[in-house]
């Protein structure tokens, strides 16, 4: 049995770098990590503070759309002005509206796809053994160190796309 | 805090002091003070390196007190780097030191008329000025241990490293932390190199004896002060992801943004960025037996330094800040923590600005005189600087003598000042804040305190770009009033979003000096310290054609969201209309 800080430890560089999850797309960012991640609402609010859709700064969970294969990345509150600046619906989120998400006027499809999730600071404790218990799929790239060592036993190649591994920890 | 040292360095028969009372600068500190000071008494169009310039040295209003993270210092002159008014600001432990001696703050004027280099000795009973040429030419940690086999390790130590000693425009000046390490700089705007003209090689603050600073109100001060601690400890910034990961934080989220300047502010994001952020760091330093969560200062509750230990489990450097990790990282595509903590040290132990080292290696690298991404060369570059040849004499003049001299167009610098980790195009906020701030180039001169709670501004449209206009002057005018407390400005977080924490530093103001200010009144300091500034600098020659970005910001579009700064010479005008 490997405890759980330890399991982060060594997955870390991968929730930063990106992992992919199958999840119903199409519909809200919200809905992504409540109805389907089965995060609280209380947590989305409190501690999800900067979202990050396709590299632009998101103000509107509630609106903005994830699509099929679409990069989320979640980060607590940031420090600094910019820090500030990028936070979800903050005072001072018209300083970075040139990297602002803007909403497609067309709705895509809601179906089944895949996601990529970065995590980064405080999410990565909170949100990274959820994740790995549910199942991640990484380029074998990235997850090439982890071989051999302590997680091999919970990697195995995917058989959707196979220069990926799935990570599942139980 | 109620008396201002002077040291005359260039008097007949040697360097004499004086000392008087606050007088005309009465309730002013940190930043306000050095600022009032050196709007009044430094011609504008003095040489910054002749006897005219006046290097001041004070801490803020409530340093010296009990209250929470309010040990920053301040250093203020007129620029060899920007050639107008500079307050470098700098935490460690002498603002505590010399608040508690009771200075508000020292002023070093004149030059000698030998090449000897001296020392300035300071406690409870005595100034003392030695000549000391046994210390010519060494590194600040060298230094640091040589005197403290004669002051010991209680002192504060104020110093300059060999870049201060050649008045090298990049040139900071060392402030000891807890361990009695010069980690901590006055790093912007050539500060070191201003008291290398005057000779001083070490300033030592000795507070034996001393108690620490009593409030006018002692009661009211300690509710405010309880208040103003759980109040930062509360915030999930200040309370935990500072403490937790550092400023460093910011790289995968600026990454993210696309807004993080790679390659000379040639791209905005950066393919090794998850080998250098925040959250890798952390993670090695506790590794390696390190420690991630680290004040600078004996007082600071959000602790967003740390120590790093090099792969041998020794002391290398303090945990480098975002800006060091960008500037010598993604900047100059290195993506080894190891080599930039190296470059880190280098710079705090020759006395250099990090922030203008890394600007200006990357600026190098443009032109060719190393690849992207070459950690050796960086460091073989910084090491030039310490020596002093040639090339590092050029290097350590600044981005902007560097881009001349080897013929590169891209030079990100404002006023001569090299541009902090945020793209403009990205954050073009940030970058209104950076065209047009008295200081050049300087993300903290507009790093953040709610202007909307301090009742600067109040809201304005959101999209529009007089928003951005508006909302970087009132960040000015915040910052420059935060700056003359003495309190670190990472406080603004908690300050942004908890209006009674906001009120709590106010409470402690009043409490210690039997005030009744609101936040207009703390706006209203702000606005005047701008006014001084902006004034210095337009006696100093500065025009609106000094506050705006380079062209290729407005003309080079930054990948991956092609964007280009967008805010109007027009609007940038608008800034200072108050
Ligand atoms: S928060 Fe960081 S910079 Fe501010 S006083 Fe504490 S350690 Fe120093």
């Amino acid at each position: 049995m490997i405890d759980s800080d330890k399991i982060i430890q060594i997955l870390y560089p991968i929730l930063q770098k990106g992992f992919w999850v199958k999840a119903l797309t199409g519909i809200s960012v919200r809905q992504l990590l409540e109805d389907q991640f089965k995060l609280s609402g209380d947590f989305v609010d409190l501690k999800i503070s900067t979202v990050f859709l396709n590299g632009k700064a998101v103000d509107n969970i509630d609106s903005a759309i994830v699509t099929d294969n679409c990069e989320l990345a979640l980060s607590g509150a940031m420090p600094g002005f910019v820090g500030a600046a990028m936070r979800r619906g903050g005072y001072y989120s018209s300083m970075r509206s040139a990297v602002s998400h803007v909403e497609e006027i067309s709705k895509p499809p809601i179906q089944e796809g895949v996601v990529k999730i970065k995590l980064y600071n405080t999410l990565i404790p909170l949100l990274g053994l959820e994740f790995v218990r549910r199942g991640i799929v990484v380029p074998q790239a990235d997850a090439a160190g982890l071989l051999g060592a302590e997680l091999n036993p919970f990697i195995k190649t995917c058989p959707n796309t196979p220069d990926s591994y799935v990570i599942t920890i139980k | 805090m109620e008396k201002i040292l002077r040291v005359d360095m260039g008097a007949q028969g040697g360097p004499k002091t004086s000392l008087a009372p606050l007088g005309e600068y009465a309730g002013l500190g940190g930043r306000a003070l050095t600022s009032a000071i050196v709007a009044k008494e430094v011609p504008p169009l003095c040489h910054a390196l002749g006897a005219e310039n006046k290097l001041v040295i004070a801490p803020g209003l409530l340093s010296g007190s009990i209250a929470a993270n309010s040990g920053r210092l301040s250093v203020g002159c007129k620029s060899p780097l920007t050639g107008g008014i500079k307050e470098s600001n700098a935490g460690g432990m002498a603002s505590q030191t010399l608040a508690k001696l009771g200075y508000a703050a020292i002023v070093l004027e004149g030059i000698p008329k030998t090449d000897d280099i001296y020392t300035i000795f300071i406690n409870k009973d005595a100034v003392k000025i030695d000549i000391d040429n046994s210390i010519k030419g060494l590194g600040n940690y060298a230094l640091i241990e040589k005197l403290k086999a004669k002051y010991g390790d209680k002192v504060s130590y104020m110093s300059i490293g060999p870049a201060g000693e050649m008045k090298l425009a990049a040139a900071s000046i060392a402030c000891t932390d807890m361990e009695c390490r010069p980690t901590r700089h006055a790093g912007r705007g050539g500060t070191g190199a201003v008291m290398g003209s005057k000779g001083v090689k070490a300033i030592i603050l000795d507070d034996t004896g001393i108690a620490m600073r009593d409030p006018k109100d002692p009661a009211k001060f300690k509710e405010a002060n309880k208040k103003w601690v759980d109040g930062l400890k509360k915030h999930p910034v200040t309370g935990q992801g500072l403490a937790a990961y550092g400023t460093n934080v910011l790289t995968n989220v600026l990454n993210e943004a696309g807004g993080y300047p790679t390659h000379n502010f040639t791209w905005g994001r950066f393919e090794g960025h998850t080998k250098i952020s925040g959250e890798t760091q952390a993670a090695l330093e506790k590794e390696r037996g390190g420690n991630p969560t680290h004040g600078c200062h004996r007082g600071c509750v959000m602790r967003c330094s740390g120590i790093y230990m090099d792969k041998y489990g020794q002391y290398l450097t303090k945990q480098p800040e975002y800006e060091t990790v960008w500037a010598h990282g993604g900047n100059c595509g290195i993506d080894d923590l190891d080599t930039i903590a190296m470059l880190d040290r280098l710079d705090d132990d020759y006395g250099v600005d990090t922030i203008e080292m890394g600007a200006t290696i990357a600026v190098a690298m443009e032109a060719g005189l190393a690849k992207f991404g070459d950690g050796e060369a960086a460091i073989n570059f910084v090491n030039q600087v310490g020596k002093g040849t040639d090339l590092g004499r050029i290097l350590g003049s600044g981005a902007a003598v560097t881009g001349k001299v080897f013929g590169v167009e891209r030079v990100p610098v404002v006023k001569n000042q090299a541009l902090p980790a945020y793209d403009p195009r990205a954050v073009q906020g940030i970058g209104v804040t950076y065209a047009t701030s008295p200081m050049g180039a300087d993300h903290t001169a507009g790093y953040a305190v709610g202007s909307n709670i301090m009742g600067v501004g109040g809201k304005t449209d959101a999209l529009s770009p007089v928003g951005q206009v508006e909302l970087s002057r009132n960040l000015q005018i915040a910052t420059a009033a935060v700056d003359s407390t003495g309190m670190c400005l990472f406080i603004a977080f908690a300050v942004l979003d908890q209006p009674e924490t906001f009120q709590a530093l106010i409470d402690m103001i009043n409490a210690f000096y039997g005030l009744n200010l609101t936040g207009d009144d703390v706006a209203a300091l702000g606005k005047s310290v701008l006014k001084n500034e902006r004034e210095f600098n337009k006696k100093a020659g500065f025009t609106s054609a000094h506050d705006r970005l380079p062209t290729f910001f407005t003309r080079d579009a930054l990948p991956p969201h092609n964007i280009k700064f967008k805010v109007t010479d027009a609007e940038l005008d608008q800034v200072f209309n108050f």
